[in-house]
């Protein structure tokens, strides 16, 4: 198309207005939260335009509050820790399965696309007093009558871990597939053991992957709201649920916009400090890219 | 179909060459059968709830029980009878299929057309803040739907934006765009520009060139692009409980209402029919387009 001319400079920001004109709500939807977190408001007045930090201040001081916090970084990190030591397994099955890695790829592929609703209903079932996880532990004489497994911490772990599973698992079959089979060769020939290569070669070569899952998943972990919402039934007490109180029931709408945008900062404070951690001069990532 | 970051991995697959052939046939030792052992466990975590779904859609009772007892499609018949609007059926339950299925078009049009511009623009043309605009549209995939519902919940506030569909379609539209940019943009980025010179030079216009050879090469990324975006905005469940308001519902939040106060079979046979929605549609999309294809995205 012509370029240089007056048409073809002015063509490509005519073509980007209506796909940009969507997004400028995304920018006044995080500059509205940050604005309002720093008005004032109380039950009376509601909501007054100002400048003061006595949003944030409620939100720290007021131990509810503080403790949703500390659970859902909680929730966050377990999740993320169970998501590797199940995703790679599977991952790594991916990798050195050719027989089966379609029906594994579909198989982890599918809960992602499945409305989310759909899978909560899905746990609700299997979960209930009379679903099949209890059937099974009365049967197995684990326990006389149905454990109460719904509306726990751990239902709303199961659901959380079914939701992100794929995005730690897609991201460690991906650099897997990517490490030279010579490398395990050598290492073959050189008289090591299976367990001996697979820690000291395959182990060390996939890390970039997990490092990229755990990012994903470990973010997606701190703003769950479906789970806590459907399957917590208010006994899991998360952030995202403590901000739908402010924003819909309380209409306390600064402290609302004050928890998201603590609870935005946090996950990303919280991801660049495990970055840091997990390769403070950059090696891993250099490391995958020779290997 | 929520959140897809993870899947631009999938590409690698796709691409590049499966150095490990599979495991050479030979006797099994433990590792590997302790390896499949976990692998089975964790492939039965994510099999589960949607089995158990299909399984108690054909239940004869009206709770919900394990096993299921009997078979039936009563709850499939009851399904209809809703969407008829029988007496003694769900409300709303018709109205909701509809105005999700509306709004799902709408925003898949709205998607389609406005995102393949942007994808044509980034691909065609350098120009001043390229980078910038093109981070800026693909913002909503890594930007919390949480955070984003909020955000628009007070956006629409402060203009006053009080009509039910124009809040649900401006979310919507927000979230499904980056992936019809991605899926048009993978495509343009393997399409022969040739051709297009050759239409150039054998006296075709900009716009001749555009409608007769650019749109009909790229025309698989545009269809997988509108599809996504119909099942994203068809499936999106955080954004719209933020935004919607009044009687007008979108079909999951509808769900959500149900599944709160007590959760009879009739929504598995509903969760059933929605789960075979999404199935058509990567099939579908395979056979239109390939899989791999779209994945590349």
């Amino acid at each position: 198309m012509d370029r240089g001319t007056l048409v073809g400079r002015v063509a490509p920001y005519g073509m980007l207005a209506p796909a940009l004109a969507f997004m400028v709500f995304i920018v006044c939807a995080a500059g509205f939260l940050v604005r309002y977190s720093f008005d004032a408001w109380s039950p009376d007045a509601g909501m007054v335009s100002g400048w003061t930090i006595s949003s944030y201040l409620k939100f720290f001081e007021t131990r509810y509050y503080f403790r949703a916090l500390v659970s859902t970084v909680r929730l966050a990190a377990i999740v993320t820790v169970l998501a590797v030591v199940m995703g790679y397994p599977v991952a790594y099955l991916i990798s050195v399965s050719s027989r089966y890695r379609n029906l594994i790829m579909v198989l982890v592929i599918v809960p992602l696309m499945t409305d989310i609703i759909v899978r909560a209903y899905g746990w609700i079932v299997l979960l209930s007093a009379g679903g099949l996880v209890n059937s099974v532990i009365v049967a197995a004489g684990l326990s006389e009558k149905p454990v109460k497994l719904i509306y726990t911490e751990w239902a709303v772990i199961a659901e959380l871990l079914h939701e992100c599973l794929a995005f730690m698992v897609l991201p460690i079959a991906g650099v897997l597939q990517k490490i030279n089979p010579s490398l395990r060769e050598a290492s073959a020939t050189l008289g090591a053991s299976q367990w001996r290569t697979f820690r000291s070669i395959t182990l060390p070569l996939s890390l970039p992957g997990v490092l990229a899952g755990t990012l994903l998943v470990f973010a997606l972990g701190m703003s769950t709201f479906v789970g806590p919402l459907i399957l917590g039934g208010g006994n899991v007490t998360v952030m995202s649920l403590i901000i739908r109180d402010q924003m819909g029931v309380v209409l306390d709408w600064p402290l609302g916009s004050a928890m998201s945008v603590v609870l935005v900062a946090l996950t990303l404070v919280l991801l660049f400090l495990y970055g840091r951690l997990m390769h403070p001069h950059g090696r891993l990532a250099t490391r995958s890219d020779h290997a | 179909m929520p959140d897809l970051q993870g899947i631009g991995t999938v590409a690698s697959f796709a691409t590049a060459p499966h150095a490990v052939r599979g495991i050479k046939r030979r006797p099994w030792n433990p590792a590997e059968i302790v390896l499949s052992a976990v692998g089975i466990a964790v492939l039965s975590f994510l099999a589960a709830p949607i089995v158990i779904i299909v399984l108690t859609s054909f239940t004869t009772t009206t709770t919900v029980e394990f096993p299921p007892v009997g078979f039936s499609l009563m709850w499939y018949r009851r399904l209809l009878d809703t969407l008829g609007g029988l007496p003694g059926t769900r409300p709303g339950l018709a109205d909701a299929i509809w105005f999700s299925t509306w709004l799902g078009v709408v925003v898949a049009c709205i998607c389609t057309v406005t995102g393949s511009l942007a994808a044509l623009a980034l691909h065609k043309f350098t120009f001043f803040g390229k980078a910038v605009f093109r981070d800026m549209l693909l913002l909503p995939i890594t930007f919390p739907s949480l955070i984003l519902g909020i955000g628009l919940l007070v956006t629409f506030s402060k203009l006053h934006l009080s009509d039910p569909f124009a809040r649900l379609l401006i979310g919507h539209v927000i979230v499904a765009l980056p992936y019809v940019l991605l899926s048009v943009g993978a495509n343009l980025a393997v399409y022969e520009e040739e051709v297009e010179e050759a239409a150039r030079s054998l006296g075709a216009d900009a716009l001749q060139t555009l409608l007769y050879i650019t749109l009909p090469l790229i025309r698989t990324g545009i269809i997988a692009g509108a599809m996504f975006a119909f099942v994203n905005s068809f499936d999106n469940f955080t954004v719209s409980f933020f935004l919607s308001i009044g009687s007008a519902q979108p079909l999951p939040m509808w769900i959500y209402q149900v599944v709160i106060y007590g959760y009879d079979p009739l929504i598995a046979a509903i969760s059933v029919f929605l789960l075979g929605m999404t199935v058509a549609a990567v099939v579908l999309l395979d056979r239109l387009v390939g899989l791999r294809r779209v994945a590349r995205t």
